[in-house]
């Protein structure tokens, strides 16, 4: 029978399954290692699950498009693609608490279980093809996320940052469920499929037509909420600087992995074969406004970035404007034209974790190796001053995640946004890619900003202040060395992306 | 009109006030009544829906569960904190929220009004089509079926609140 | 009962969430608000339910409010824990980082 559930699907969600079961066992690990200074071993179980998640993935192909849960869930390239990004994430967020874990206060089983669930919830998200099932994934993670930013109630402004976040959360899935409602109501149906067969039927009359495109603008303000689009990102930069530096790093990837992947889903959905932007005038306005908060998110966060002083502030600003930017690609699978829209919005996605980990990795070495006295204070870019001589392997490697964001040629941040930028520019969007461009130079004033001040400027004592050589501060060099690797041979990122994103849509 | 159309009409008036009342009283306990009466509205619309377990949840989970967690919270948040006069925000701020509320409104009364004929089934052939409305079985037995991922992934979905109120609420995390 | 009339209703409740969040400061509102938001879907589900004779919406429903008494839930206590903090809980005197 059409929708019932049998353990036969299970096998198709194995990851998911094994971090859920991952976050279970860290709980449970609680009552077994009761004793401190065993959170350690907590931590290894936790990347060891991970880990497994990632051996899972990788013996199955992504190839096959299939519906695991008929109309709930689908295992296709897309989320296979996206689960391997997330479960990296976990593995990135593990390392970088790693060195620090007691300074910054997250040396709790409850910290790696609760990360575990939300990347459950962000990998049951990625492949969710019904709304209800969105709505609920989203709600599952963010309950999760709104905690770990309140987790480390030493800092100063860390439980006000889970309220901040908390709120416009809440807020959105407010707006999610109320737009899920008016598709329910246009189509009777909360599958994307059904919405996709009721869009393309030819009786479908205009009224619904606009009802569906309501409800769906609803749901997309909601993830404009999650992945901090411009009118939308005012609770970013308070949020990203209260948290824990491992917590901000996680919260930026994660959910934006996540909410991209949804919003490409649910663009998707829409995506006209033949041109979007002249099937009617309903759809136009939502091709617009795509387009304008792609700008407007963009210019706001680069604008702002440029302003900050305190290098949590400039990151959190920064990935503001990096969804700016990812928004070019799901402006031009809007276009329809090119089937490259996706798939370099997935690349782009991809690099984004690798420099956004890179920064915050060193800015968690940096914090971990903090005395006492500091705890608390959000570095600032003087922090970092002289350190590209004192410390030449990781002031090059940050230096190097600088340059990516920047979009700087041999990195992987070039790359990405070429092919990003060629994807618009093939959907016609030229004017878009014109903007984008003149705001990655734009970016480059701020990012270059701090890599002067690694190497322009003197250290205020003399060896810098001391950065801890751990887990955080390797991560950072994993994660340049990556972005140089797909730097110089962009190929394989790109067949890598495209065959994630190929036959996603239904 | 019939008896059940009265009652909805009616409470559907008084749900709306309530609602009104609730964001423009000044007074945080006084709000939390009034939403407890919202909420109770909300039930009787329900039941006028047929949808009667819809109903009773309702009342047990929002009027019943919700509202004690809200009171609590207003004891343990004292009052007098809370309760201060709100309307010290600036002029433009004010305006701006108002005009994005009218504007919302404005947007939904107009797809709604113009388009509400024409909601239409995509699929009119549905598994659930021939069960009798609000009945508890079959709702159970599609919740069980066809809604079990959902079902199972808010099972999750509690243990992550669980887990999250406890690091809340613990005063401190063992070191 | 007519659909349009509940659709309304349900639509103008919303608002009144709405501008309830954007207006107001005092947390403990802004989360009733928010609440008064879903249950505006919530109504929303339940009539359309009745409308198509399917028991999805009313499915729905049922899911939709467990989701949102855990999310209550956790927003009080992320207040609760600000205020052993800080004795005051306001949206405006939270914010010591705006900018």
């Amino acid at each position: 029978m059409n929708g019932v559930i049998s353990m036969n699907n299970l096998p198709g969600i194995y990851p998911d399954l094994v971090v859920l079961l991952g976050a279970f066992a860290v709980l449970a690990l609680e009552l077994l290692w009761p004793q401190k200074g065993s959170k350690t071993r907590v931590l290894y179980v936790s990347m060891a699950v991970l880990g497994l998640g990632l051996l899972g993935l990788g013996a199955r192909s992504w190839g096959m498009p299939q519906e695991v849960f008929p109309g709930f869930l689908r295992v296709d390239g897309l989320s296979g693609m996206a689960k391997f990004i997330l479960l990296g994430i976990g593995i990135l967020t593990l390392a970088a608490g790693k060195s620090g874990s007691r300074n910054l206060g997250l040396d709790h089983a409850e910290y790696y279980a609760l990360l575990l669930f939300a990347l459950f919830g962000m990998m049951q998200l990625c492949g969710s093809v019904n709304f209800l099932g969105t709505f609920v994934d989203l709600e599952t993670f963010s309950l999760a996320m709104y905690v770990l930013a309140g987790f480390n109630k030493r800092l100063a402004g860390n439980r006000e940052a889970a309220l901040k976040y908390f709120l416009p959360g809440a807020f959105a899935a407010a707006f999610f469920l109320f737009g899920l409602a008016l598709v329910f109501g246009a189509t009777g149906s909360v599958r994307y499929q059904d919405f996709v067969t009721a869009w393309q039927s030819p009786a479908l009359r205009e009224a619904q037509r606009a009802l569906m495109l309501a409800g769906l603008g609803l749901m997309l303000a909601a993830f404009a909420f999650k992945v901090g689009l411009v009118p939308f990102h005012f609770w970013v930069p308070d949020v990203y600087e209260g948290a824990s530096t491992p917590v901000s790093a996680f919260l930026s990837a994660g959910a934006k992995v996540a909410g991209m992947v949804a919003l490409l889903r649910l663009v998707g959905l829409v995506a006209d074969p033949l041109d979007f932007f002249q099937a009617g005038p309903s759809s136009y306005a939502l091709g617009r406004v795509l387009l304008l908060l792609s700008v407007l998110t963009m210019m706001v966060g680069n604008l702002a970035a440029l302003r900050q002083k305190s290098v949590k502030r400039m990151l959190a600003y920064s990935s503001v404007a990096h969804s700016g930017y990812a928004l070019v690609g799901l402006v031009a699978v809007l276009g329809g034209h090119s089937p490259d829209g996706a798939s370099a919005l997935m690349a782009y996605v991809l690099v984004y974790v690798l420099m956004n980990f890179a920064a915050f990795g060193l800015v968690a070495a940096l914090e971990a190796g903090w005395p006492q006295a500091l705890l608390g204070r959000p570095p600032m870019l003087e922090d970092f001053n002289g350190l590209g001589f004192a410390k030449p392997v990781f002031g090059a490697a940050l230096a190097l995640a600088m340059f990516s964001m920047a979009g700087l040629p041999p990195t992987a941040g070039f790359t990405a946004k070429f092919f990003l930028f060629k994807s618009a520019v093939e959907a016609g969007q030229v004017g878009l890619v014109v903007v984008a461009v003149l705001n990655s130079v734009l970016s480059a004033a701020y990012y270059l900003r701090l890599v002067v001040h690694l190497y322009m400027r003197p250290a205020a004592r003399e060896a810098g202040l001391p950065l801890f050589e751990g887990w955080g501060a390797w991560m950072t060099v994993f994660c340049a060395l990556l972005l140089l690797f797909w730097g110089l041979l962009p190929q394989s990122l790109i067949n890598l992306s495209q065959a994630a994103t190929m036959g996603i849509w239904h | 009109m019939g008896l059940t159309q009265a009652l909805f009409f009616t409470f559907a008036a008084l749900a709306l006030a309530s609602a009104l009342s609730v964001v423009f009283t000044r007074h945080t306990v006084w709000a939390a009544y009034l939403f407890v009466a919202h909420l109770l509205c909300l039930a009787v619309l329900y039941a006028c829906l047929s949808a009667p377990l819809v109903a009773v949840l309702q009342v047990m989970v929002y009027g019943g569960a919700v509202m004690v967690l809200f009171i609590f919270a207003i004891m343990i948040l004292d009052a007098s904190v809370l309760g201060r006069l709100d309307w010290r925000q600036e002029a433009l701020q004010a305006g701006l929220s108002l005009a994005l509320g009218l504007g919302l409104a404005g947007l939904l009364f107009y797809v709604l009004d113009r388009h509400a004929p024409a909601l239409a089934l995509a699929n009119p052939v549905s598994a659930s089509a021939d069960l009798g409305r609000g009945n508890v079985a079959a709702l159970g037995r599609m919740l069980y079926t066809q809604y079990l991922l959902p079902f199972e992934v808010i099972s999750v979905l509690l243990v992550v609140a669980a887990v999250g109120i406890l690091v809340m609420a613990k005063r401190k995390l063992e070191d | 009962m007519p659909i349009e009339f509940t659709l309304g209703l349900a639509a103008a409740i919303f608002s009144v969430g709405a501008a309830g969040v954007t207006f107001r400061r005092d947390p403990l509102v802004l989360f009733m608000c928010v609440e008064m938001m879903f249950n505006a879907a919530n109504l929303a589900l339940v009539g359309l339910s009745g409308y198509f004779g399917l028991l999805d919406g009313q499915t729905m429903v049922f899911l939709v409010l467990a989701v949102a008494a855990a999310e209550v839930a956790v927003g009080l206590a992320i207040l609760i824990a600000i205020f052993r903090v800080r004795q005051d809980v306001d949206v405006d005197h939270v914010s010591e980082l705006r900018g």
